[in-house]
């Protein structure tokens, strides 16, 4: 065995075990209510703003809301951070974070509003 | 049929024509290269003539044709409306179809036995191409009376000088790729294992320099557009332009590896097929929609996910294929690969290379993997850095071990005494990047690793150009890009970052700078700028990023302001106006619910909707209000943020709950980058090297001749 082999298979190797060990780590699936509340790690939940009672305190970054997924489930959210800009015209909100005790702890939100890029397009180009 | 479908249709069938000429003139018949050439040229014309109708009726506002209504309005000023050609999905179909032809009409020019050979199978993407510039083209017009008076306009985040010639030179880099794609196959069914080389170098070269060239303008234009801070961010369609390049930049070291070895002739084959399947693949992931749940900037669906798909697999099956059935044929080199050697290092270098690729291919294929196993589910974008970081290490290293090496076969001994300067400078660097602030494992050893290249190759690039500027190209590239990661390092790991509410006219501190905000200045083109004073130990500037409303995305867009310094950058980013929320101190009322403040009574009827569906739709709330035993109705407006469909409740704000306003209060983040001029100084040489080093390949093709 030579001195090129080694190395070569080394950094095959490092590189292999960062791979899988980063992947695992890094990787958030989007999970139910359901499952997420039995978990303990960072995941991703969606759905939509349950209702208009939510709860803004912009002075302290601070927003608390309802999210109802897909199967009409509605969960609790807190989240600190930098609001999202007209949060409350979202057609889907995506929440990364993880579950304590009564509700979703979110570090991360995604907004996704209505008229964005090729939504429109879209719509146009189909009636015709 | 409109003249801009009558163009793209003599595009396809030429592209049908030439390809069976081409296929006879590969074959020897040498009657077929007249045909041939003539069949491409029209090809060739008839895309630019379908490009310039597409302009001509986006810059004569044709809002008939769904495309100009999509992507442009008559309000855009005209070097956005140039740029509007590549807006959309099917625009850039037809740039990807035009770059290919232009590309073609090059290489046809050279003469090399593989030539025939190679334009029938830079032919093949083509008529793919075309068939889908015939389908899906961007001159579908509206039915009669159906067009709108106006066309939508372009997104504001990309009318920016950057955004009107960055998609094309990332295209033209992406679109290369072809080339050596087509040169390899031609090679392996010429049976050429050698020849093939000279041709494809320059062409390698040339991809490698505008994939680069595009990546640097689109981090340009993140850092100075979209106020994240960053200049890359780990985006499906950035990874999709970074795997080929990594590929591709792996097959450029093989080539010269091969070129004075003679070793590595399958691995090159493989890596020139690998480099435009996954161009390919990449099309795929972002133009097919799977992955529109997951990236900001990834196109909405056409329908075209069974076309990308074929259009991959055809490319895979015929470039792999092809290359298992030469296997066996493609002769073992004389000599083996060294196994202490020059030759040996940039062997590494690729195996580094194709880790970084399919790592990241790995990540941005995170949504079609997890969904194999469970939900479909995406990385975050840390994942990128934590493999990569690993790998960068081993790169500078290699980057500093190779140029001090001979080929074939080099002493150890003779690598100590010639690498131990090298160590020297890279340690006394390293050390201080750690009094600096560097203190973590990974991030130092990049440092030192790209330091020990640095050192090493300012030396054989010194020694190199003396000898004539040919010999020291290479290195001064390597030189690039050593700088380049000690700028990544430092101005994406070690910068601070804080966020701050800025009060009109109090002074607040933030890293140590006092700002200031004055109020907003009106702009001319609605895009306004906030005025904050700052007064910064270094010097007291006046900083006006923009913020203003924009109808199109309907939400905020904000640009920051960059204030540069030679070893830093402050960079002011607008959150947000503070209390804008209009239901603030708002009470929600159900229907027929009562609110009692003091001595009224408050009682929400119901909505009463006027023009329901038109544009002019207008809700007033049905108010009973109860004062002292009399009874008045009122119907005050209200916005649609204040009305809720779904439990049919109304955001009022009554006499006597109105909270105080905090209007003109300015978030902002105020963050700091360091040493980031080394990222655009190393990108910069990087550049001058790699467009160098072509001329100077294409100069060694045509002294061949």
């Amino acid at each position: 065995m030579n001195v090129k082999w080694v190395l070569a298979l080394a950094l095959v190797a490092v590189g292999a075990y960062y791979g899988v060990t980063s992947f695992k780590k890094s990787v958030t699936p989007y999970i139910s209510f359901a499952e997420a509340r039995q978990s303990t790690g960072l995941v991703q939940v969606n759905g939509v703003l349950a209702d208009k009672n939510y709860v803004l305190k912009k002075d302290e970054q601070y927003l608390e809301f309802k999210l109802r997924d897909s199967r009409g489930e509605v969960m609790p959210v807190a989240y600190r951070g930098v609001i999202p800009g007209n949060f409350d015209q979202a057609t889907s909100i995506v929440a990364l974070g993880r579950y304590q005790g009564d509700h979703f702890e979110a570090e991360q939100l995604l907004v996704k509003c209505p008229s964005k890029y090729q939504a429109e397009a879209q719509k146009k180009a189909s009636t015709s | 049929m409109n003249l801009g479908q009558a163009f793209t249709w003599v595009a396809f069938f030429a592209s049908l024509a030439a390809g069976l000429a081409f296929l006879a003139a590969a074959g020897g018949r040498s009657a077929a290269e007249r045909p041939a050439r003539i069949a491409f040229r029209v090809q060739w014309l008839a895309y630019v003539a379908a490009a310039g109708f597409l302009w001509y009726i986006l810059f004569t506002h044709q809002f008939r044709y769904q495309y100009v209504a999509s992507y442009s309005s008559s309000a855009m000023p005209h070097h956005y409306i140039y740029a509007a050609f590549w807006g959309g999905q099917e625009g850039t179909f037809m740039l990807w179809a035009l770059i290919t032809c232009t590309l073609g009409l090059l290489l046809m020019r050279l003469r090399h036995p593989l030539t025939w050979a190679s334009m029938f199978f830079l032919n093949l993407p083509l008529v793919m191409l075309g068939l889908v510039t015939v389908m899906r083209g961007p001159f579908l017009v509206y039915p009669a009376g159906m067009a709108p008076p106006d066309g939508q306009g372009l997104n504001p985040l990309l009318q920016d000088p950057w955004m009107t010639i960055h998609p094309p030179v990332l295209f033209t880099g992406f679109s290369s790729l072809v080339v050596p794609f087509a040169i390899a196959l031609a090679g392996l069914v010429k049976r050429d294992y050698d020849g093939w080389i000279r041709l494809v170098l320059p062409w390698c070269i040339f991809s490698t320099g505008m994939l680069a060239t595009g990546f640097i303008m689109g981090g340009v234009w993140a850092y100075k557009v979209l106020g994240w801070g960053g200049y890359w961010g780990w985006d499906p369609v950035e990874n999709g332009s970074f795997i080929p390049w990594l590929s591709n930049a792996a097959l450029l070291h093989g080539l010269l590896i091969q070129r004075v070895t003679g070793s590595l002739r399958r691995t090159n084959f493989f890596l020139a097929i690998t480099s435009y399947v996954l161009v390919l693949y990449a099309s795929f992931l972002t133009r097919s929609g799977v992955l529109a749940d997951f990236s900001v900037h990834s196109f909405a669906n056409l329908g075209l996910t069974g076309f990308l798909l074929s259009f991959l697999f055809v490319a895979a099956v015929s470039g792999y294929g092809l290359l298992i059935a030469r296997l066996k044929d493609i002769p073992k080199p004389a000599q083996p690969l060294g196994n202490f050697s020059r030759e040996s290092m940039m062997w590494l270098g690729q195996i580094v290379f194709m880790l970084m690729c399919a790592l990241t291919a790995v990540g941005m294929s995170a949504p079609l993997i997890t969904r194999l196993f469970g939900p479909a589910s995406n990385v975050q974008t840390a994942y990128y850095n934590l493999v990569n970081a690993p790998l960068a290490i081993a790169m500078g290293l290699l980057l500093g071990l190779a140029p001090l090496m001979r080929w074939r076969q080099h002493e150890p001994a003779a690598l100590v005494r010639a690498a131990a300067p090298s160590v020297v400078i890279a340690t006394v660097v390293t050390l201080g990047a750690v009094v600096g602030g560097v203190c973590e494992w990974i991030p130092a050893l990049v440092v030192f690793g790209a330091a020990f290249a640095l050192a090493a190759n300012t030396v054989v690039t010194v020694r190199g150009f003396r000898a004539g500027w040919k010999h020291g190209v290479a290195y001064l590239g390597h030189m690039g890009v050593s700088v380049l990661l000690i700028g990544i390092v430092a101005s994406s790991h070690y910068g601070n970052a804080v966020q701050v509410q800025l009060p009109r006219g109090q002074q607040r501190v933030a890293l140590g700078y006092r700002m200031t905000y004055e109020g907003i200045r009106k702009q001319g083109d609605g895009k306004d700028r906030v005025m904050i004073a700052v007064d910064a130990p270094e010097r007291k500037f006046e900083a006006v990023p923009a913020l203003y409303w924009s109808a199109y995305n309907q939400g905020y867009m904000k640009k920051p302001h960059i204030e540069r310094f030679l070893t830093h950058d402050i960079y002011i980013s607008p959150l947000e106006m503070v209390g804008e929320d209009d239901n603030q101190g708002a009470v929600w009322l159900a229907k027929n619910e009562t609110r009692q403040i003091g001595q009224v009574k408050y009682t929400f009827v119901g909505f009463d909707i006027q023009g329901m569906g038109t544009p002019q739709m207008s809700i007033a709330a049905q108010l009973r209000v109860e004062i002292g035993g009399r009874t008045v109705h009122a119907r005050p407006k209200v916005e649609m943020a204040s009305a809720d469909p779904n439990t049919g409740k109304v955001a009022l704000i009554l006499p006597g709950t109105v909270a105080k306003s905090n209007q003109d209060v300015l978030a902002v983040e105020v963050s700091t980058k360091p040493l980031i001029n080394l990222v655009w100084i190393g990108a910069i040489i990087m550049l001058s090297s790699v467009f160098l080093s072509a001329i100077r390949r294409l100069m060694d093709l045509r002294a061949a001749r």
